[in-house]
Order: C-alpha cells, then structure tokens, then sequence
C-alpha cells in the first residue's frame, strides 16, 4: 500500500519537474530573464531529483510491471496541467493518443 | 508558446534527439548497474570495476545532454505533445534491448502488442499536432 501512494506520489514529483521546465522554456525576454529561468531549473532538477529516489525506493517494493504502468499516470497529470495552466489544446486525437501510449506503457509492463 | 511552423520543426527534431540521448542512457546505465555491486551497500574494498563507473557516467552525461535538448524543445512545442513523444523512448529501449547483443531481452508478443500502441498512440498525438500547436 505505501509502495503505490510512493509510485503516484513520484508520478506527481515528476509531473511537477515538467511544468516547472516548461516554465523556465517560457519565461519572456527581460531584465531578469536569466535569473527567472535559473530558479524554475533549479526547482526543477530538485523536483526531479526527489521523484527519482521515490522511485528507486518503489521499486525495490513493487514488480516492474505495477510501478511501471502506474508511472504512465505522468501523461495525464502532464497533459491536463498544461490545458490548465497555458492553455494548451487537447484534441480527442490528443485524448486517444495519450490513451493509447498508456496502454502500451501497461503492456510493457505486464509483459516484464 | 506555439512557435512558427518552421520553430515546431526544430522542435520535433530536438524531441526526437531528447528521447535518443535518453534511450541510450537508459541502455548504458542498465549495463553498468547490472554489473557494479549494490550501490546501498559499496565497501571500500570493493568499488567494482572501473571500466562499469566509466559506462555509468557516460550514461548520465547522455541524460544530462536530454534535459538540455528538452529545454531548448519546450521553447518551441507545447509540454503536451512533446511529452507524449517522449513516450517513443519505451520503444527504442525495448528494440535496443531486444537487438543489441549485450541484452538477451525475449522477444515477447505482449510487449509487441505495448509498443504498437504507443506507436500509434504517438501518431495520434502527431497528426493533432498539424493544425494545433
């Protein structure tokens, strides 16, 4: 049980170091521009740098093929924070697509 | 950020180059800690063999190298989509886990079945990419 709150709380972690990327990507020309896009690095490495210790803990707690595919839950955290937060559009292409990676991602798993 | 159609070009190229240098640092990093000692429990006796922390970093300069060409990616594609495309690396690992003569992967037809539909799930996400950012 705490090895699957460890694998979403990783998915999350990881799904936060993106949007904190992306951030930095986006972060308009000005005075402190270089600054800005420092600290969102920053912020994210350490994010990222947290998520993947979870994971190595997690995964000396649960088989590859549980961890894994639960980790594909990073694609619908990520594309729903984006729709959110920068607007982004989601098609139902888009929907079926992510739909679909997940999928193969359960299956790789399984298949372990 | 939707950039220009010739920025979003650059843009999936850099993806594509991400997902490679991340796929190889996948591949290199599972040599080198398959054969190095359990990193928990290194004695000063032993370190292993210095050939293997060699591999191990060179594994992590070519993730290192990913986060980069990822940021320069993000600058020009929508974090959605170059996401999704990002998924393309479970498939370059298992094809390189599966040819590469260091592995010894099975062939199983599951993971061919996973692969196809991330395959197509990346088309998916590609062809709303045309007229969307």
């Amino acid at each position: 049980m705490n090895a699957l709150v460890g694998v979403f709380l990783a998915s999350l972690l990881s799904c936060a170091s993106q949007l904190c990327q992306k951030q930095a990507a986006c972060v308009p020309p000005g005075d402190s521009r270089l600054r800005q896009v420092m600290l969102w690095l920053l912020l994210a490495l350490m994010l990222l740098a947290l998520a993947l210790l979870l994971w190595l803990v997690v995964l000396q707690q649960l088989p590859v093929g549980v961890a894994y595919p639960m980790l594909s839950l990073n694609f619908v955290w990520v594309t729903l924070a984006a729709r959110m937060i920068w607007q982004e559009p989601v098609t139902w292409r888009h929907a079926i697509g992510i739909g679909l990676i997940m999928l193969g991602v359960l299956l790789l798993g399984l298949s372990q | 950020m939707s950039g220009s159609l010739k920025g979003r070009r650059v843009g999936y190229l850099l993806v594509c180059i991400s997902t490679l240098l991340v796929s190889v640092a996948q591949l290199i990093m599972k040599v080198a800690l398959t054969g190095l000692p359990p990193l928990g429990s290194l004695s000063r006796s032993d370190w292993g063999e210095l050939h293997l922390w060699l591999l191990l970093s060179a594994g992590l300069l070519c993730y290192s190298s990913s986060l980069i060409v990822w940021y320069f990616t993000l600058q020009r594609l929508a974090l959605g989509k170059a996401y999704a495309l990002l998924s393309l690396s479970y498939v370059l690992v298992w094809l390189g886990a599966l040819c590469l003569p260091y592995y010894h992967d099975d062939f199983s037809l599951m993971a061919l079945g996973g692969v196809a539909a991330i395959v197509a799930g990346v088309l998916l996400v590609c062809w709303s990419c045309e007229n969307t950012a």
